[in-house]
Protein backbone atom coordinates (compact mmCIF):
# COMPACT_ATOMS: atom_id res chain seq x y z
CA UNK A 1 0.00 0.00 0.00
CA UNK A 2 1.43 3.17 -1.18
CA UNK A 3 2.23 5.72 1.93
CA UNK A 4 0.31 8.73 1.72
CA UNK A 5 2.81 11.30 3.55
CA UNK A 6 4.02 11.26 7.18
CA UNK A 7 2.41 9.65 9.75
CA UNK A 8 3.64 12.08 12.11
CA UNK A 9 3.93 15.60 12.02
CA UNK A 10 6.93 15.87 14.59
CA UNK A 11 8.87 16.58 11.87
CA UNK A 12 7.25 19.44 10.43
CA UNK A 13 6.64 20.68 14.27
CA UNK A 14 10.17 20.88 14.28
CA UNK A 15 10.64 22.82 11.07
CA UNK A 16 8.38 25.44 11.65
CA UNK A 17 8.77 28.92 13.33
CA UNK A 18 6.91 28.25 17.05
CA UNK A 19 6.20 30.68 20.30
CA UNK A 20 5.61 30.34 23.66
CA UNK A 21 2.49 28.18 24.27
CA UNK A 22 1.44 30.27 26.86
CA UNK A 23 1.25 33.55 25.02
CA UNK A 24 -1.13 31.72 22.77
CA UNK A 25 -2.87 30.33 25.56
CA UNK A 26 -3.19 33.73 27.71
CA UNK A 27 -4.04 35.66 24.09
CA UNK A 28 -6.94 32.70 23.30
CA UNK A 29 -8.11 32.85 27.20
CA UNK A 30 -8.26 37.42 26.81
CA UNK A 31 -10.30 36.56 23.23
CA UNK A 32 -12.94 34.39 25.29
CA UNK A 33 -12.85 37.02 27.90
CA UNK A 34 -13.65 39.43 25.49
CA UNK A 35 -16.61 37.68 23.75
CA UNK A 36 -17.86 37.00 27.52
CA UNK A 37 -18.35 40.51 28.11
CA UNK A 38 -20.20 41.79 24.86
CA UNK A 39 -22.17 39.12 23.73
CA UNK A 40 -23.20 38.42 27.35
CA UNK A 41 -24.40 35.13 26.50
CA UNK A 42 -22.83 31.73 26.58
CA UNK A 43 -24.78 30.37 23.31
CA UNK A 44 -23.53 33.51 21.63
CA UNK A 45 -20.05 32.91 22.60
CA UNK A 46 -19.56 29.23 21.12
CA UNK A 47 -20.94 30.59 18.04
CA UNK A 48 -18.78 33.15 17.63
CA UNK A 49 -15.64 30.90 18.56
CA UNK A 50 -16.83 28.25 16.12
CA UNK A 51 -17.41 31.12 13.83
CA UNK A 52 -13.00 32.07 14.49
CA UNK A 53 -12.44 28.94 14.02
CA UNK A 54 -13.66 28.29 10.81
CA UNK A 55 -12.30 31.55 9.44
CA UNK A 56 -8.70 30.03 11.03
CA UNK A 57 -9.64 26.97 9.52
CA UNK A 58 -10.24 28.26 5.87
CA UNK A 59 -7.06 29.92 5.94
CA UNK A 60 -4.87 27.49 7.48
CA UNK A 61 -5.59 24.62 5.03
CA UNK A 62 -3.32 26.03 2.62
CA UNK A 63 -0.34 26.03 5.20
CA UNK A 64 -1.08 22.14 5.92
CA UNK A 65 -1.16 21.05 2.44
CA UNK A 66 1.75 23.02 1.64
CA UNK A 67 3.66 21.99 4.28
CA UNK A 68 2.51 18.88 5.60
CA UNK A 69 4.20 17.22 1.80
CA UNK A 70 0.99 14.72 2.14
CA UNK A 71 -0.95 13.36 -1.20
CA UNK A 72 -4.59 12.83 -1.50
CA UNK A 73 -5.95 10.81 1.07
CA UNK A 74 -8.03 7.81 -0.02
CA UNK A 75 -11.21 8.08 2.67
CA UNK A 76 -12.49 10.08 5.22
CA UNK A 77 -10.66 7.82 7.55
CA UNK A 78 -7.65 8.78 6.35
CA UNK A 79 -8.39 12.25 6.43
CA UNK A 80 -9.26 12.16 9.67
CA UNK A 81 -5.89 10.23 10.96
CA UNK A 82 -4.31 12.92 9.31
CA UNK A 83 -6.04 15.71 11.30
CA UNK A 84 -4.80 14.25 14.55
CA UNK A 85 -1.57 12.95 13.81
CA UNK A 86 -0.19 15.55 11.50
CA UNK A 87 -2.83 19.02 11.33
CA UNK A 88 -2.66 18.95 15.41
CA UNK A 89 0.99 18.51 15.69
CA UNK A 90 2.03 20.88 13.28
CA UNK A 91 0.31 23.80 14.75
CA UNK A 92 -0.90 22.81 18.29
CA UNK A 93 2.72 20.66 18.83
CA UNK A 94 0.01 17.83 20.39
CA UNK A 95 -1.77 14.63 19.38
CA UNK A 96 -5.18 13.56 19.03
CA UNK A 97 -6.08 10.08 18.69
CA UNK A 98 -8.93 8.62 16.24
CA UNK A 99 -11.64 6.49 18.51
CA UNK A 100 -15.18 4.93 17.68
CA UNK A 101 -16.17 4.85 13.72
CA UNK A 102 -19.21 4.31 13.09
CA UNK A 103 -20.03 1.32 10.59
CA UNK A 104 -20.14 3.53 7.88
CA UNK A 105 -16.82 5.15 8.65
CA UNK A 106 -18.40 8.76 8.23
CA UNK A 107 -18.25 9.56 11.97
CA UNK A 108 -15.36 9.37 14.78
CA UNK A 109 -14.04 10.27 17.43
CA UNK A 110 -10.88 12.68 18.23
CA UNK A 111 -9.60 12.52 21.46
CA UNK A 112 -6.81 15.10 22.49
CA UNK A 113 -3.90 14.26 24.57
CA UNK A 114 -3.22 17.82 25.51
CA UNK A 115 -4.70 20.55 25.07
CA UNK A 116 -2.93 23.91 25.05
CA UNK A 117 -5.61 26.37 24.89
CA UNK A 118 -6.87 25.54 28.25
CA UNK A 119 -3.66 25.73 30.81
CA UNK A 120 -4.74 28.01 33.78
CA UNK A 121 -8.91 27.61 32.53
CA UNK A 122 -11.53 26.58 35.39
CA UNK A 123 -14.76 27.61 34.44
CA UNK A 124 -17.04 29.76 36.88
CA UNK A 125 -20.30 28.85 37.71
CA UNK A 126 -21.78 31.63 35.41
CA UNK A 127 -19.96 29.80 32.23
CA UNK A 128 -21.07 26.17 32.73
CA UNK A 129 -22.66 26.09 29.28
CA UNK A 130 -19.48 27.30 27.32
CA UNK A 131 -17.89 25.22 24.85
CA UNK A 132 -14.33 27.08 25.80
CA UNK A 133 -12.70 25.41 23.21
CA UNK A 134 -15.10 25.75 20.69
CA UNK A 135 -12.66 27.39 17.50
CA UNK A 136 -10.78 24.09 17.51
CA UNK A 137 -14.24 22.68 16.36
CA UNK A 138 -14.56 25.50 13.86
CA UNK A 139 -11.12 25.01 12.79
CA UNK A 140 -11.86 21.31 11.27
CA UNK A 141 -14.97 22.52 10.42
CA UNK A 142 -13.67 25.01 7.86
CA UNK A 143 -10.26 22.96 6.68
CA UNK A 144 -12.28 20.52 5.53
CA UNK A 145 -14.30 22.39 3.40
CA UNK A 146 -12.02 23.78 1.87
CA UNK A 147 -10.80 20.07 0.55
CA UNK A 148 -14.80 19.89 0.01
CA UNK A 149 -15.84 17.76 3.05
CA UNK A 150 -19.15 19.55 4.81
CA UNK A 151 -18.60 18.37 8.20
CA UNK A 152 -20.14 19.06 11.33
CA UNK A 153 -17.29 18.92 14.58
CA UNK A 154 -18.76 19.03 18.28
CA UNK A 155 -17.88 18.55 21.50
CA UNK A 156 -18.54 15.47 23.41
CA UNK A 157 -16.17 15.74 26.41
CA UNK A 158 -14.72 18.18 27.98
CA UNK A 159 -12.07 18.42 31.00
CA UNK A 160 -13.52 21.64 32.00
CA UNK A 161 -16.84 20.68 31.55
CA UNK A 162 -16.30 17.41 34.41
CA UNK A 163 -15.56 15.04 32.05
CA UNK A 164 -12.26 13.31 31.89
CA UNK A 165 -10.69 13.78 28.28
CA UNK A 166 -11.13 16.11 25.36
CA UNK A 167 -12.95 15.02 23.00
CA UNK A 168 -14.54 16.19 19.61
CA UNK A 169 -16.95 14.35 17.07
CA UNK A 170 -16.27 15.26 13.69
CA UNK A 171 -19.23 13.95 11.45
CA UNK A 172 -18.91 14.02 7.58
CA UNK A 173 -22.30 15.66 6.26
CA UNK A 174 -21.00 15.17 2.48
CA UNK A 175 -18.57 14.84 -0.11
CA UNK A 176 -18.62 18.44 -2.50
CA UNK A 177 -17.90 17.06 -5.56
CA UNK A 178 -15.22 19.38 -7.22
CA UNK A 179 -15.80 22.06 -8.89
CA UNK A 180 -13.94 24.86 -11.05
CA UNK A 181 -14.74 28.70 -10.24
CA UNK A 182 -13.81 29.15 -13.88
CA UNK A 183 -15.35 28.66 -16.76
CA UNK A 184 -14.34 26.84 -19.88
CA UNK A 185 -14.91 29.86 -22.46
CA UNK A 186 -13.30 32.55 -21.00
CA UNK B 1 -8.46 2.85 24.35
CA UNK B 2 -8.29 2.87 27.77
CA UNK B 3 -5.74 5.75 28.97
CA UNK B 4 -5.60 7.56 25.62
CA UNK B 5 -5.92 11.25 25.82
CA UNK B 6 -6.96 10.91 30.08
CA UNK B 7 -5.95 13.89 31.32
CA UNK B 8 -5.66 14.05 35.03
CA UNK B 9 -8.33 15.21 37.34
CA UNK B 10 -7.96 18.04 39.55
CA UNK B 11 -10.36 19.68 41.38
CA UNK B 12 -9.40 23.38 41.14
CA UNK B 13 -6.77 24.91 38.77
CA UNK B 14 -4.66 26.34 41.50
CA UNK B 15 -3.57 22.65 42.44
CA UNK B 16 -2.76 21.13 38.74
CA UNK B 17 1.30 21.75 38.94
CA UNK B 18 2.28 25.00 37.14
CA UNK B 19 3.63 24.26 33.77
CA UNK B 20 7.38 24.79 33.22
CA UNK B 21 6.35 27.16 30.52
CA UNK B 22 8.02 25.11 27.72
CA UNK B 23 5.37 24.11 25.80
CA UNK B 24 5.31 25.64 22.16
CA UNK B 25 2.71 26.09 19.83
CA UNK B 26 3.50 26.63 15.87
CA UNK B 27 3.58 30.51 15.19
CA UNK B 28 1.05 30.64 12.43
CA UNK B 29 -1.32 28.97 14.91
CA UNK B 30 -0.80 32.33 17.24
CA UNK B 31 -0.96 34.34 13.95
CA UNK B 32 -4.30 32.67 12.75
CA UNK B 33 -5.69 33.22 16.35
CA UNK B 34 -4.18 37.15 16.74
CA UNK B 35 -5.59 37.88 13.36
CA UNK B 36 -8.91 36.39 14.56
CA UNK B 37 -8.47 38.91 17.41
CA UNK B 38 -8.31 41.87 15.22
CA UNK B 39 -10.70 41.39 13.00
CA UNK B 40 -13.32 40.29 15.55
CA UNK B 41 -12.36 43.73 17.41
CA UNK B 42 -13.01 45.74 14.27
CA UNK B 43 -16.49 44.56 13.98
CA UNK B 44 -17.39 46.43 17.51
CA UNK B 45 -15.62 49.84 16.78
CA UNK B 46 -16.18 52.62 14.24
CA UNK B 47 -12.58 53.84 14.89
CA UNK B 48 -9.20 53.53 15.23
CA UNK B 49 -8.46 54.62 18.31
CA UNK B 50 -11.09 52.30 19.61
CA UNK B 51 -9.93 49.62 17.61
CA UNK B 52 -6.54 50.13 19.53
CA UNK B 53 -8.22 50.89 22.73
CA UNK B 54 -9.77 47.76 22.50
CA UNK B 55 -6.47 45.47 21.54
CA UNK B 56 -4.78 47.58 24.66
CA UNK B 57 -7.65 45.68 26.90
CA UNK B 58 -7.25 41.76 25.63
CA UNK B 59 -3.67 42.66 25.87
CA UNK B 60 -3.81 44.08 29.49
CA UNK B 61 -5.84 40.95 30.84
CA UNK B 62 -2.45 38.96 29.36
CA UNK B 63 -0.21 40.94 31.06
CA UNK B 64 -1.75 41.06 34.12
CA UNK B 65 -1.51 37.45 34.79
CA UNK B 66 1.63 37.25 32.54
CA UNK B 67 3.28 39.01 35.69
CA UNK B 68 1.96 36.96 38.62
CA UNK B 69 2.74 34.27 36.72
CA UNK B 70 6.11 35.17 36.00
CA UNK B 71 6.83 36.27 39.82
CA UNK B 72 5.77 32.99 40.94
CA UNK B 73 7.94 30.67 38.45
CA UNK B 74 11.16 33.14 37.20
CA UNK B 75 11.17 35.47 40.25
CA UNK B 76 10.52 33.11 42.89
CA UNK B 77 7.44 34.78 44.42
CA UNK B 78 9.15 38.04 44.06
CA UNK B 79 8.15 41.44 42.19
CA UNK B 80 10.00 44.10 41.42
CA UNK B 81 9.20 47.58 43.78
CA UNK B 82 11.42 49.63 41.78
CA UNK B 83 10.58 51.32 38.77
CA UNK B 84 13.93 50.89 36.78
CA UNK B 85 13.53 46.95 38.14
CA UNK B 86 10.55 46.60 36.73
CA UNK B 87 11.08 48.11 33.21
CA UNK B 88 14.13 46.01 32.98
CA UNK B 89 11.70 42.36 34.18
CA UNK B 90 9.59 44.04 31.02
CA UNK B 91 12.00 44.30 28.68
CA UNK B 92 14.03 41.18 29.58
CA UNK B 93 11.89 38.91 31.34
CA UNK B 94 8.54 39.19 30.09
CA UNK B 95 9.67 39.37 26.69
CA UNK B 96 11.83 36.68 26.93
CA UNK B 97 8.88 34.54 27.91
CA UNK B 98 6.22 35.60 25.79
CA UNK B 99 8.19 36.15 22.17
CA UNK B 100 11.84 34.20 22.59
CA UNK B 101 13.96 36.93 22.84
CA UNK B 102 14.81 40.10 24.69
CA UNK B 103 13.54 43.39 23.24
CA UNK B 104 15.41 45.34 20.74
CA UNK B 105 16.16 48.04 23.38
CA UNK B 106 15.15 50.29 26.25
CA UNK B 107 15.38 53.49 26.36
CA UNK B 108 14.64 56.48 28.06
CA UNK B 109 13.21 59.62 26.94
CA UNK B 110 14.84 63.28 27.55
CA UNK B 111 12.22 65.17 26.91
CA UNK B 112 10.37 64.06 29.59
CA UNK B 113 11.68 62.32 32.59
CA UNK B 114 8.80 59.92 33.02
CA UNK B 115 8.84 58.13 29.88
CA UNK B 116 10.59 55.27 28.67
CA UNK B 117 10.52 53.23 25.66
CA UNK B 118 10.92 49.81 24.51
CA UNK B 119 11.65 49.20 21.11
CA UNK B 120 11.07 45.56 18.52
CA UNK B 121 12.31 45.57 14.94
CA UNK B 122 9.87 42.95 14.30
CA UNK B 123 7.50 42.99 16.78
CA UNK B 124 5.97 39.40 17.32
CA UNK B 125 2.38 40.60 16.47
CA UNK B 126 3.02 42.91 13.54
CA UNK B 127 4.93 39.77 11.49
CA UNK B 128 2.17 38.94 9.42
CA UNK B 129 0.39 41.97 9.31
CA UNK B 130 -0.05 45.25 7.04
CA UNK B 131 -2.13 48.19 7.77
CA UNK B 132 -4.12 49.37 4.86
CA UNK B 133 -3.67 52.89 3.84
CA UNK B 134 -6.65 54.07 4.76
CA UNK B 135 -6.38 52.61 8.60
CA UNK B 136 -3.90 55.52 9.07
CA UNK B 137 -1.54 55.22 12.24
CA UNK B 138 -3.00 51.85 13.27
CA UNK B 139 -0.46 49.53 15.21
CA UNK B 140 -1.46 46.40 16.29
CA UNK B 141 1.42 46.00 18.38
CA UNK B 142 -1.25 47.97 20.72
CA UNK B 143 -2.27 44.19 21.96
CA UNK B 144 1.41 44.24 23.59
CA UNK B 145 1.56 47.87 24.87
CA UNK B 146 -2.12 46.40 26.75
CA UNK B 147 0.48 43.55 28.22
CA UNK B 148 3.11 45.76 29.27
CA UNK B 149 0.51 48.66 31.38
CA UNK B 150 -0.93 45.13 32.57
CA UNK B 151 2.25 43.80 34.03
CA UNK B 152 3.74 47.54 35.09
CA UNK B 153 -0.29 48.37 36.50
CA UNK B 154 -0.28 44.89 38.20
CA UNK B 155 3.28 45.36 39.74
CA UNK B 156 1.92 49.24 41.41
CA UNK B 157 3.36 51.39 38.48
CA UNK B 158 0.03 52.82 36.28
CA UNK B 159 1.46 54.18 32.86
CA UNK B 160 0.14 54.87 29.57
CA UNK B 161 1.36 52.57 26.81
CA UNK B 162 0.57 53.24 23.23
CA UNK B 163 2.40 51.69 20.51
CA UNK B 164 3.99 53.19 17.42
CA UNK B 165 5.57 52.79 14.41
CA UNK B 166 8.77 54.31 13.85
CA UNK B 167 10.60 54.57 10.54
CA UNK B 168 13.94 53.00 10.34
CA UNK B 169 16.47 54.68 7.84
CA UNK B 170 17.56 51.65 5.35
CA UNK B 171 14.42 49.68 6.26
CA UNK B 172 11.88 48.68 4.99
CA UNK B 173 9.15 48.33 7.42
CA UNK B 174 9.30 50.52 10.28
CA UNK B 175 10.16 49.39 13.68
CA UNK B 176 7.52 49.20 16.49
CA UNK B 177 8.27 51.32 19.52
CA UNK B 178 6.41 51.19 23.15
CA UNK B 179 5.93 54.39 24.33
CA UNK B 180 5.62 53.73 28.52
CA UNK B 181 4.39 57.40 30.36
CA UNK B 182 4.39 57.03 33.97
CA UNK B 183 1.81 58.38 36.02
CA UNK B 184 2.97 61.65 37.76
CA UNK B 185 3.93 59.94 40.98
CA UNK B 186 5.68 57.06 39.76
CA UNK B 187 8.37 59.49 38.31
CA UNK B 188 10.67 58.38 41.16
CA UNK B 189 12.05 55.52 42.41
CA UNK B 190 10.58 54.48 45.41
CA UNK B 191 13.67 53.17 47.37
CA UNK B 192 11.83 50.34 48.63
CA UNK B 193 14.53 47.89 46.97
CA UNK B 194 15.02 46.08 50.09
CA UNK B 195 10.97 45.23 50.86
CA UNK B 196 9.50 42.65 48.66
CA UNK B 197 6.00 42.00 48.51
CA UNK B 198 4.67 38.08 47.55
CA UNK B 199 2.95 38.96 43.93
CA UNK B 200 0.45 37.03 44.71
CA UNK B 201 -0.71 38.88 47.17
CA UNK B 202 -1.40 41.82 45.15
CA UNK B 203 -5.16 41.92 45.77
CA UNK B 204 -6.58 45.32 45.71
CA UNK B 205 -6.19 45.79 49.45
CA UNK B 206 -2.38 45.17 49.73
CA UNK B 207 -1.86 47.33 46.37
CA UNK B 208 -3.86 50.14 48.32
CA UNK B 209 -2.09 49.85 51.29
CA UNK B 210 0.79 49.62 49.41
CA UNK B 211 0.61 52.18 47.32
CA UNK B 212 -0.06 54.75 50.07
CA UNK B 213 2.73 53.53 51.85
CA UNK B 214 4.93 54.16 48.57
CA UNK B 215 3.95 57.66 48.40
CA UNK B 216 4.86 58.52 52.09
CA UNK B 217 8.58 56.77 51.27
CA UNK B 218 8.41 58.96 48.10
CA UNK B 219 9.81 61.98 49.94
CA UNK B 220 13.05 59.99 50.41
CA UNK B 221 13.81 59.63 46.15
CA UNK B 222 17.19 59.04 45.31
CA UNK B 223 18.70 58.22 41.74
CA UNK B 224 19.30 54.83 40.49
CA UNK B 225 20.79 54.95 37.35
CA UNK B 226 23.99 54.12 37.91
CA UNK B 227 23.01 50.77 39.74
CA UNK B 228 21.22 49.42 36.58
CA UNK B 229 22.36 45.88 35.08
CA UNK B 230 21.41 46.99 31.76
CA UNK B 231 22.17 49.65 29.87
CA UNK B 232 19.79 52.72 28.63
CA UNK B 233 20.38 54.80 26.33
CA UNK B 234 19.39 58.25 26.40
CA UNK B 235 18.13 59.79 22.88
CA UNK B 236 17.84 63.26 22.02
CA UNK B 237 14.03 63.44 21.09
CA UNK B 238 11.30 61.56 20.90
CA UNK B 239 10.29 60.29 17.01
CA UNK B 240 7.02 58.73 18.07
CA UNK B 241 4.87 61.17 18.81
Amino acid sequence: MPTVGPRSGDAIFAKVERVNAELFTLTYGAIVRQLLTDLEDVEEVNKQLDQMGYNIGTRLIDEFLAKANISRCVDFKETAEMIAKVGFKMFLGVTASVTNWDIEGTCCNMVLEENPLVDFVELPDTCQGLYYCNVLCGVIRGALEMVSMKTEVTWVRDVLRGDDSYELQVKLLKQVPEEYPYKDDE
Amino acid sequence: MIGVGKAKQYSNVLDKPLSKGKQEVSLSAFSFLFSELVQYNQTQVDNIAELERRLEDAGYSVGARVLELLCHREKGNRRETRLLGILSFVHSTVWKVLFGKVADSLEKGTEHEDEYMISEKELLVNRFISIPKDMGTFNCGAFVAGIVRGVLDGAGFPAVVTAHFVPVEGQQRPRTTILIKFAEEERSETGLSSLHIPALLSSNLVQFIWSRWRSWLLQSTFHLLDTLSFPIYTVSSLTCE
